[in-house]
């Protein structure tokens, strides 16, 4: 399978063991970033693998970051993204099972590694299970976000990277 | 700060001892539940967007995983699937995350209950986190 996965920089060194599992089973691996530890933004990494996977350019997107949650719904808010973000084998087989999810999540301070392979494992391996319920439920997720510039505008983050770099947010 | 709750049918019995266990600590709880997962989702949704002093949501089924979805497809929201303390926490302080979901099958009733008034209870940070938030608001 080809597999997008990201992360912020809370946890490269864990995203990279992630990437370096995926490729052991024999996947292709595309690496978004972030790829050092210098502090940058997790919506860049989870817009950056769920644009890769709503255009079809990958089979299926990986977004860690300290808790998984803020890249995961920087991944969930492109259109025709269906992201899990999980803790434990269960759970990540059922959105693949019952929601076709097609971005998986943690994260990198919430399980280690060990969990982590688990995870990816068993969501490589589920497989979608349609009913007619599910079907229309995935349907209704899928038409939420109306037509909008965030897959193609790779842009739309400049305003808020300047204004960082400008020092407009500080603690 | 009002809380608003739902469940589909899958979350109903969790539903019930979480909203039992935040009215016991003084919180005051609107039940939004309804049987279909996406009608529950955003009944939480719209009480956050609305006008009533509504400030946090919970919505809950057997495992989290569809509330995320659905809520985090709202302009606006930020969504935390919540399974464990840290996130419970963290994701308030960094993410201003509005409404958790939680899986009844995998959180149990201590746990669920602890999560809730974790997530409830804790205010965000704002300052450097907010270039996040802003950017997950111009995506959608």
């Amino acid at each position: 399978m080809k597999i997008a996965i990201g992360c912020d920089h809370i946890v490269t060194d864990i995203k990279i063991k992630a990437a370096e599992f995926l490729k052991k089973q024999g996947h292709e691996v595309i690496d978004v970033g972030t790829y050092d530890f210098i502090r940058t933004h997790y919506p860049i990494y989870g817009r950056k693998v769920g644009v890769l996977v709503a255009k079809g350019e990958v089979d299926l997107g990986v977004c860690i970051c300290g808790t998984g949650i803020g890249i995961n719904n920087g991944a969930q808010k492109v259109k025709g993204v269906r992201a899990a973000c999980v803790t434990d084998v269960q759970t990540a087989v059922a959105a693949k099972e019952h929601l076709n999810a097609n971005v998986i999540g943690c994260g990198g301070r919430v399980v280690g590694i060990g969990t982590i392979e688990y995870i990816l494992d068993a969501f490589l391996k589920a497989k979608y299970q349609p009913t007619p319920e599910r079907d229309a439920l995935i349907k209704k997720i899928d038409e939420m976000i109306p037509d909008n510039d965030c897959i193609e505008n790779d842009h739309i983050f400049d305003l808020y990277n300047k204004r960082w770099a400008e020092g407009y947010y500080h603690d | 700060m009002k809380v608003a709750i739902a469940a589909n049918q899958e979350g109903a019995r969790l539903k019930d001892v979480v909203k039992g266990y935040l009215e016991d600590k003084g919180y005051e709880v609107q039940d939004l539940s309804d049987n279909d997962i996406f009608t529950a989702t955003m009944n939480v949704v719209h009480a956050i967007q609305g006008e009533d002093d509504v400030n946090r949501g919970i919505v809950i089924d057997d495992y989290g995983v569809a509330p995320f979805m659905i809520a985090s497809k709202n302009h606006g929201i930020v969504c935390a699937p919540t399974y464990e303390d840290y996130t419970s926490s963290m994701t308030r302080h960094h993410n201003a995350t509005q409404i958790i979901a939680l899986g009844a099958n995998i959180t149990a009733d201590v746990l669920s209950c602890q999560l809730a008034e974790n997530f409830v209870k804790t205010e965000y940070d704002g300052g450097r986190h907010q270039v996040r938030i802003d950017m997950l608001n111009r995506e959608l």
